[in-house]
């Protein structure tokens, strides 16, 4: 049985605006509860912490858990991996048997990394249902299920499935809302299919939306003519996950009658996922499943309030592999304080990743500096690129882009580097290959947008 | 407006309609509806044929499958969630091969299901020897990754797709069984033919799979008589 709010209800959930004080104290309730747990059962996060002389009893609120506590990252956990045979890196905390589904990171700088989940009925038919009980742990799935509710999806609907499965089965989320999913994949042709659904399901949802499915929707637009403001007239929602939209695309689905309905999915720290709400100023980080700060990323310092930092978040209601501290590399914009749709919780835009910065003579180059300079022109409008980077500090900005069709390189080059100069300021090289070369590098949903060759 | 309480399993609109596939057809794509009603029962189909083959609850699993088949595939990972098997997922195709060949090196996994010819391929490209990767595991496999598996030594089991549903046939061969109390499959000229005999969302009669086969004594066979 599932219970849902009235349809009319903006909120999921009570929690998503419940007064900041009374958020924060249960936030610490739940964190003093999960240091513990996880010290007495990840074995990486004991040895970490014995290895700085830290026992749970030192802390004793959240200030002295951001102060006191060590950070963690994916390096270390791989060096776990390594040195104790372990796949779990050390973070396992129960037995793996609890385990209902493994999936794993993108693999995009090394093996890929577990997230491990649970469902809730034994049967496996239906996921825990949404929302966190007060006393957790539960399902941080819950976050996902408000997100999705804000954006408008009720039961009864419809909603388009583009999704890979290694994040986690997020079409039982719709179910868990009462939305059918309509799978489709990245088969030849299944756009077309997408088109003709779209038409005969009025779905109000897609997820997830990616630059390779848009450009191939731009590519059906122009040969075939197909009206798409008749086809995404139903939709109430385009979910982006993976990586943002970039300029030029969100401008081509305004253009399809989505302004104000594209939505940003992002990780929030490895612990779940996040979405900007419809006021669209940031990602709500769902403060009663993590705790969220930002950090200077040289020096690892907390940066209080608001401002940019890389992202360090802590899981509250996993009981499979919990985080502390863990930095992600994703450095965001941090917004405390309530958001104009009501909610409590903090929010943060992401604005790129500290292991995609490039610095060339001085100057910070993120790939969101160039994207838009790269989809401006036409034969490159799809924004396939991969900026060139086997360190971070740089003698050139050297960047990969793809092309459609086929177009004279030398002028393409030159108008390329005359884009992208007048964006950034720095004379790029500009290194052509077609499309499919840059989209064979990544998986379906994603490019690595910077690579070492 | 009220709350809105809702039992998904009670016969209603929404279980009737709990996920739209496209099913992949060589003559070409169609969309389908499966019920709540339909995964249920592929579940428990599912969780026998896990049994059959030697399924162990709490030992860890690789299940490779591709996301545009979850309604498919979703029995499955229903059926291994029931048994308390941990798995962990792939995409069958040779970008995601790296992720497989993770679970393989990294887990003592006590079976690999749904291994396809790509993943194969992709995985001898990374310089894998493919017995000594998977000689511990239970091998279900796609119909395209058999030749190579059986070629470097293996005995893995077929996992054949017919249209909407799969078949199994034991490394000893003999014909793939498949769930009777839901599926009639023939054969017509070498191509083999599914009726639904349950009450599913959206019947079939006859549907043309496309997969080249023969039944005889209630198993299929891959490949003409």
């Amino acid at each position: 049985m599932l219970e849902l709010p009235p349809a009319d209800q903006r909120y999921l959930e009570a929690v998503e605006t419940l007064p900041r004080a009374q958020l924060l104290a249960l936030q610490q309730q739940r964190l003093l509860r999960m240091i513990d747990y996880a010290y007495q059962r990840s074995a990486f996060i004991r040895h970490h912490w014995d290895a700085v002389g830290l026992r749970p009893s030192d802390i004793r609120s959240t200030a002295d858990f951001t102060q006191l506590a060590p950070l963690m990252d994916k390096d270390q956990m791989r060096a776990w991996r390594e040195q104790h045979d372990d796949p779990f890196c050390g973070l396992l905390c129960t037995d793996p048997s609890e385990i209902s589904f493994m999936g794993s990171s993108s693999g995009t700088t090394g093996d890929p990394t577990l997230f491990c989940y649970r469902w809730g009925r034994d049967d496996g038919n239906l996921p825990a249902g949404p929302g966190l009980p007060e006393d957790g742990p539960a399902s941080y799935w819950g976050g996902t299920l408000r997100d999705w509710w804000e954006i408008g999806l009720r039961p009864g609907e419809y909603g388009i499935y583009f999704g890979l499965r290694l994040r986690g089965p997020m079409f039982r989320l719709m179910q868990t809302l009462g939305i059918t999913p309509i799978m489709l994949g990245y088969g030849e042709g299944d756009l077309l299919h997408f088109i003709d659904l779209s038409r005969r399901y009025r779905p109000t949802m897609f997820y997830a939306m990616t630059a390779f499915l848009g450009a191939g929707l731009q590519d059906i637009e122009r040969s075939m003519g197909i009206d798409m403001r008749d086809v995404f007239a139903s939709y109430k929602g385009i979910l982006f996950a993976g990586e943002p939209v970039g300029p030029r695309l969100r401008q081509t689905f305004e253009r399809w009658g989505l302004a104000g309905k594209i939505f940003n999915q992002t990780s929030f720290g490895d612990l779940g996922h996040a979405h900007d709400c419809r006021e669209h100023d940031g990602c709500h980080a769902w403060e009663d499943i993590g705790v969220a700060e930002i950090i200077d990323p040289e020096t690892g310092t907390p940066i209080i309030g608001n401002g940019r930092g890389e992202l360090v978040c802590s899981s509250l209601v996993n009981p499979l592999d919990p985080l502390l501290r863990y930095r992600g590399g994703d450095i965001v914009d941090m917004k405390r304080g309530r958001c104009k749709c009501g909610r409590t919780h903090a929010r943060f835009t992401p604005v790129g990743r500290s292991a995609d910065e490039a610095i060339i003579g001085g100057r910070s180059i993120l790939p969101m500096d160039v994207w838009g300079a790269i989809e401006d022109v036409p034969e490159t409008s799809h924004g396939l690129f991969q900026i060139i980077r086997p360190q971070r500090l740089l003698d050139e900005l050297k960047i990969r882009v793809g092309y459609a069709g086929t177009p004279e390189l030398a002028r393409l080059r030159e108008r390329v580097a005359d884009s992208v100069e007048a964006a950034v300021g720095i004379r790029p090289v500009i290194e052509l290959v077609p499309n499919d070369v840059v989209m064979q590098s990544g998986s379906r949903h994603k490019i690595p947008r910077t690579v070492k060759q | 407006m009220s709350a809105i309480v809702f039992d998904p399993r009670a016969p209603g609109e929404l279980a009737n309609r709990w996920a739209i596939g496209l099913l992949r057809l060589p003559s070409g794509c169609q969309p389908y509806t499966v019920s709540l009603r339909d995964i249920e029962r592929d579940t428990a189909w599912a969780r026998s044929a896990f049994e059959r083959v030697g399924i162990r609850p709490g030992e860890p699993l690789h299940l490779i499958g591709t996301g545009c088949d979850n309604e498919i595939l979703w029995p499955y990972e229903n059926a291994l969630i029931a048994m308390k098997v941990p798995f962990g997922v792939a995409e069958p195709v040779a970008i995601d091969a790296p992720r497989s060949d993770m679970f393989l090196r990294r887990f003592r996994l006590q079976a690999v299901v749904g291994l396809s010819g790509e993943i194969i391929e992709a995985l001898l490209g990374l310089g894998r020897d493919l017995h000594a990767l998977l000689r511990d595991s239970t091998v279900l496999a796609l119909p395209d990754a058999l030749p190579r598996l059986r070629d470097v030594g293996l005995s893995p089991w077929a996992m054949l797709p017919v249209g909407p549903m799969y078949a199994f046939e034991s490394p000893e061969r003999g014909g793939a069984c498949y769930d009777e109390s839901e599926w009639l499959v023939e054969d017509h000229c070498g191509e083999l033919l599914l009726t639904s005999l349950a009450p599913r969302a959206t019947p079939f009669v006859r549907l043309h799979t496309g997969v080249r086969g023969h039944v005889s004594e209630r198993r299929i066979h891959i490949g003409t008589p």
